[in-house]
């Protein structure tokens, strides 16, 4: 090929790329019966979190099946657009634009930072977006942003009220967090936590934040071993948290010490990577991430098997939870006002309305209001035991920290 | 600093001119009225992804100063621009500046930031540079997340906008308020190249020994492109605080910065119309494959939406390749043949 | 004093992993110039591979590993005639752009070919520890090192000993000169391709046996770059020294350090120290200096 046709390829590849932008942009309008309500849904199937994709693509195809089935929304029919981001807050920027002018009347999130890096551009564009992951900017002050789980340091503070109430030795528990040094692990403590559990008698004995990608964690465990800990908690993905399991059984603490985590592992996948080292484990849960409670009767409904891989659970939950909130919405909108009045603002009113939902039993309690931007109001401690996982404990409610500090 | 054969100056202004000919500079007016009007037909998405493009393009002069003009590899811009954003963050958020007062403050915080990471420079070359930038980047943001007090750590600084009269901002304004920035920023960088600092910087990319001999202070000289290039990181940075009212540590990965260098080489190394080539090109192509994908998902139904993200990537990562295959020396290259063959037509060869 | 050695000694055996990974880049720098941006995709392909011959295909471990080495050699003489051979000659900054589009589309067939959550092989290492003393080792990282060390004295008696290896050596030196001597430069670019290929994909089926068959493990790769700087851009030896280096460094200064500054410090201090180093020795440990008084 000579320099000239490769120029012309050259040529032609640029004005495709300053056509096409154009030309898709404008959002199309159409009035035929049912009535159209786009939903934009954010996914990362390229980047950090393109592994968890594939089961979340499956439940938005089961959550289609059921609307039909169930008849949920009449005289509605649902365009879903689902966009890849790879975790790129510019890629983030550009599909939601799309969302937007694709008159978009809710939006879905599925990772940390497309909640975060849109959530002016929400404000102003007047789009509601339910999130699954919730830090403190997102809720406060409250915005556009819905986050269904509690926050990492209230479910902190749940744990404790939950170790306090099963203690039963003279002295007072000590904790240690052991977490990942990402936004979300990171997330599992603050100066709030620190002064509620000295004031409810808890003992923070050591904080260790295990990198990204952990070869081994020795330094972390022999400190926390040496502390005398009875309890961790935090964030940590299957993955490494294998490789602590490991290194805590190499070291000799793994019956002495009970780790603890937030809701945010698939423990099937634990169990799956550390077999028999994961006895023991706990987690507090806010929705049914593991298949003895899954509610299955919605499956049978549906005319489909449940899944063998008892993995599925952790995924299809998350998505359930976050579109019967938004589904619900819709139909606080759609029975009030007629299909024709959806759209953002509209959602973004239903949304606050939400009360006591649990999602065809798929969660706890969740309830929004109008400066109430957290979902969940409770928790349950989960434990792996015998290759299986169950509860073991009832509802805990998550306690109010800042009135505990005010208040005592 | 390219000039076509059969050119010829006649005074020295014209040496030193930046538009040479009328044609010149009515190109230039013409498409700086295109880029103005472009709110009144263009959708939000499009004028979103050239507002980003803008911020983009002021932040990759800067590495382009640095290393496309003064042979300095840099992995660190895009850890600059994270200074940037968080200096004029938190002094909006936490003491109330005003944008117009916080961007000249963060800019100019950035460039002593930017200085600091320099002083390696005084020792190392080529990828041990890189190398030390890449620590730059490392350890910016280890104090940004190690400081939740001042920069609310992972969770993010909530950042109050501009506001001009009182009104609040909107899409197209931020547009405006980019292009206004960019289009001085690559004036400015323009000029920059025609001065002694930008012939000395030249100077020290092609043989700094030389440039030693004949009198440049190379020390001086290399942490003042440092110190530059940050600054102009810097205002992109506070641009983009401002444009997306909350920022977090992720939005600053490393892989950006290497981007950020890819675009410089793809575009034409040392020249400013390179770097406004190579950003429009990489950005426009993400775009491209962000749209092909779901593009891709309907006309096979049976291929899932991430089948076709999967293969938007491999698109992306194959053009790139295949460009740089043709063109090694950028587009600005390309473009200087496109112009002479125009000129020399019939004769172009 | 146990804490302390069982601190180095668990960063040592990591070490010898990103030894591995350095040596694979030191060896494409060495002899093209070029530095191979995609290293830690092709860590995850190497990972990613072996998992599906072992796993999704079933085969039996020996022959996985064969095939595993065979594939490594195809990858690598695709890349060396399909991108690289193209550049040859034109600025370096362009190849090095090229290998970040590599980087892409090797992340592309990763999503496509093997989607969802990450995998783990079966174990090959058994992971009850042992004990020497008051220190608990880890077969799993003991295996790994030993492994690594063995991949390393093949390689140094092939580079040192081998005419292969000779050809490498001077084509390192200089292109020209190699050319005209009679050695076919071309053919030492696919080869040298190919083996860090090679020792990338040992490397990241290490490296994946630890942790697990997942993208993650790009991220590791990044730690392969501070041990190249530490050793030296163009020495082989100075690969396992700097990555043994930062091994140890990780762990004793994320054993010492991180109580007192909150954490994160495994990560930053590999670069920390690198930054230090460099400033005192510009080229590294072990890397080629060049005389200037600027």
């Amino acid at each position: 090929m000579g320099k000239r046709t490769g120029f012309i390829c050259l040529s032609i590849l640029f004005l495709v790329m300053i056509i096409l932008p154009i030309q898709t942009a404008s959002g199309k309008e159409e009035s035929s019966k049912p009535v159209k309500v786009t939903i934009g849904v954010l996914a990362d199937m390229t980047g950090p979190y393109a592994p968890m994709w594939p089961p979340f693509e499956e439940a938005f195809k089961l959550v289609d099946k059921w609307l039909e089935v169930s008849n949920f929304l009449p005289g509605i029919k649902i365009h879903w657009m689902i966009l890849d981001h790879g975790h790129d807050a510019g890629k983030i920027i550009s599909v939601y634009k799309q969302m937007r002018d694709a008159q978009a009347a809710l939006i879905i999130s599925n990772s940390s930072i497309d909640a975060s890096t849109l959530k002016k551009m929400l404000a102003d564009d007047r789009i509601p977006m339910i999130s699954q992951g919730s830090t403190v900017t997102l809720i406060d002050p409250p915005g556009w942003v819905f986050c269904l789980p509690p926050l990492y340091t209230d479910q902190t503070a749940a744990f404790m009220d939950w170790i306090l109430a099963n203690w039963k030795k003279e002295r007072k528990p000590k904790l240690a967090i052991l977490t990942w040094d990402t936004a979300a692990g990171r997330g599992v403590i603050s100066p709030d936590v620190r002064k509620y559990a000295k004031i409810k008698g808890v003992e923070i004995v050591g904080e260790e934040f295990i990198p990204r990608a952990p070869l081994e964690t020795t330094n972390e465990l022999i400190r926390i071993r040496d502390a005398g800990t009875d309890f961790t908690f935090g964030v940590l993905h299957a993955s490494p948290w294998s490789v602590v399991l490991k290194d805590a059984q190499r070291l000799g603490v793994s019956g002495k010490i009970k780790f603890a985590t937030s809701y945010a592992i698939n423990l099937y996948e634990l169990i799956k990577y550390a077999g028999p080292l994961a006895d023991g484990f706990l987690s507090t849960q806010w929705y049914s991430s593991i298949p003895e409670e899954v509610p299955t009767k919605l499956y049978k409904t549906l005319g489909v098997d449940i899944p063998k891989d008892p993995l599925f659970a952790f995924s299809h939950g998350l998505i359930w939870t976050e579109m019967i909130v938004g589904l619900r919405a819709l139909k606080i909108t759609l029975d009030e006002k007629g299909p024709k009045a959806i759209s953002g603002p509209e959602t973004y009113k239903s949304l606050q309305r939400v009360k006591n939902e649990d999602c065809l039993g798929w969660s706890t309690p969740l309830s929004f209001g109008e400066n109430k931007r957290v979902g969940a109001d409770s928790v349950i401690v989960t434990e792996i035991s015998k290759g299986g996982a169950r509860y073991i404990s009832d509802r805990i409610k998550i306690p109010d920290i800042k009135a505990a500090i005010a208040g005592k | 600093m390219w000039r076509p054969g059969g050119t010829f100056d006649t005074s020295y202004r014209e040496t030193l001119a930046i538009f040479r000919t009328r044609f010149h500079k009515f190109m230039l007016l013409l498409l700086f009225i295109l880029l103005l009007t472009t709110p009144l037909y263009a959708s939000q998405y499009f004028l979103s992804v050239l507002s980003v493009a803008f911020i983009i393009i002021i932040a990759v002069h800067g590495l382009n100063i640095l290393t496309g003009y003064t042979g300095q590899i840099s992995l660190g811009q895009v850890g600059f621009m994270a200074v940037g954003a968080y200096v004029s963050g938190i002094l909006g958020a936490r003491f109330g500046l005003p944008f117009w007062a916080s961007l000249p403050c963060a800019a100019f915080s950035t460039g002593v930031v930017g200085l600091i990471f320099g002083l390696p420079s005084l020792r190392l070359k080529g990828f041990y540079l890189a190398m030390a930038t890449l620590a730059a980047h490392f350890i910016i943001l280890w104090i940004i997340i190690h400081a939740p007090e001042f920069s609310g750590g992972v969770d993010g600084l909530i950042i109050p906008r501009l506001q001009i009269a009182g009104l609040g901002m909107t899409e197209r304004s931020l547009y405006y308020v980019n292009l206004i920035f960019v289009a001085g920023m690559t004036y400015f960088a323009r000029n920059l190249a025609r001065t002694r600092l930008g012939r000395s910087f030249v100077a020290i990319r092609d043989n700094d020994l030389a440039a030693e001999v004949m009198g440049i202070d190379v020390f001086r000289y290399k942490l003042t492109a440092f110190f530059i290039s940050a600054v102009f990181a810097g205002v992109a940075g506070s641009l983009w605080a401002n444009y997306l009212g909350l920022i977090t540590p992720e939005q600053f990965p490393l892989m950006d910065a290497i981007w950020f260098l890819g675009m410089i080489i793809v575009g034409g190394m040392g020249s400013v119309l390179g770097t406004i080539f190579g950003v429009v090109l990489l950005k426009g192509l993400s775009e491209v494959v962000i749209l092909l994908g779901p593009m891709l998902g309907s006309i096979a139904p049976a291929l899932g939406g991430r089948v076709a993200a999967a293969m938007a990537q491999i698109f992306f990562g194959v053009v790139i390749i295949v460009f740089l295959i043709f063109e090694p020396r950028g587009l600005a290259h390309r473009w200087g043949l496109l112009k002479t063959s125009f000129r020399m037509w019939p004769f172009s060869y | 004093m146990a804490t302390f050695l069982q601190m180095m000694l668990t960063g040592v055996m990591v070490g010898g992993i990103y030894g591995l990974m350095a040596l694979g880049i030191i060896l494409v720098y060495k002899a093209t110039g070029i530095f191979n941006f995609a290293h830690g995709w092709f860590v995850l392909i190497g990972g990613f591979l072996f998992w599906a011959f072992l796993v999704q295909l079933g085969l039996p471990f020996s022959v996985s590993v064969l095939l595993l080495l065979a594939s490594g050699c195809l990858l690598g003489l695709l890349i060396e005639r399909l991108i690289m051979r193209p550049l040859i000659g034109q600025p370096v900054l362009s190849a090095i752009m090229a290998t970040l589009g590599l980087a892409q589309i090797l992340a592309g067939i990763q999503t496509l070919v093997w989607p969802g959550p990450g995998r783990r092989y079966p174990e090959f290492i058994s992971s009850e520890p042992m004990r020497f003393g008051d220190l608990m080792v880890s077969q799993q990282h003991l295996w790994t090192f030993i492994i690594c060390l063995i991949v390393f004295g093949v390689f140094i008696f092939f580079f040192k000993y081998t005419l292969l290896g000779l050809s490498m050596r001077a084509t390192a030196e200089d292109h020209q000169l190699a050319q005209s001597s009679g050695i076919n430069v071309k053919t030492v670019f696919s080869v040298t391709w190919i083996i860090a290929v090679l020792m990338t994909f040992t490397g990241g089926v290490l490296l994946c046996s630890i942790y697990q068959v997942s993208p993650t493990v790009t991220e590791m790769g990044l730690k392969a770059f501070p041990a190249v700087l530490f050793g030296g851009l163009e020495s082989v030896p100075g690969s396992i020294i700097g990555g043994i280096s930062v091994g140890m460094l990780e762990g004793l200064g994320s054993g010492y350090l991180d109580p007192l500054v909150g954490g994160g410090m495994k990560e930053l201090i590999p670069y920390i120290i690198l930054l230090l180093v460099l400033v005192i020795i510009p080229y590294g440990l072990f890397g080629q200096k060049r005389i200037e008084r600027i």
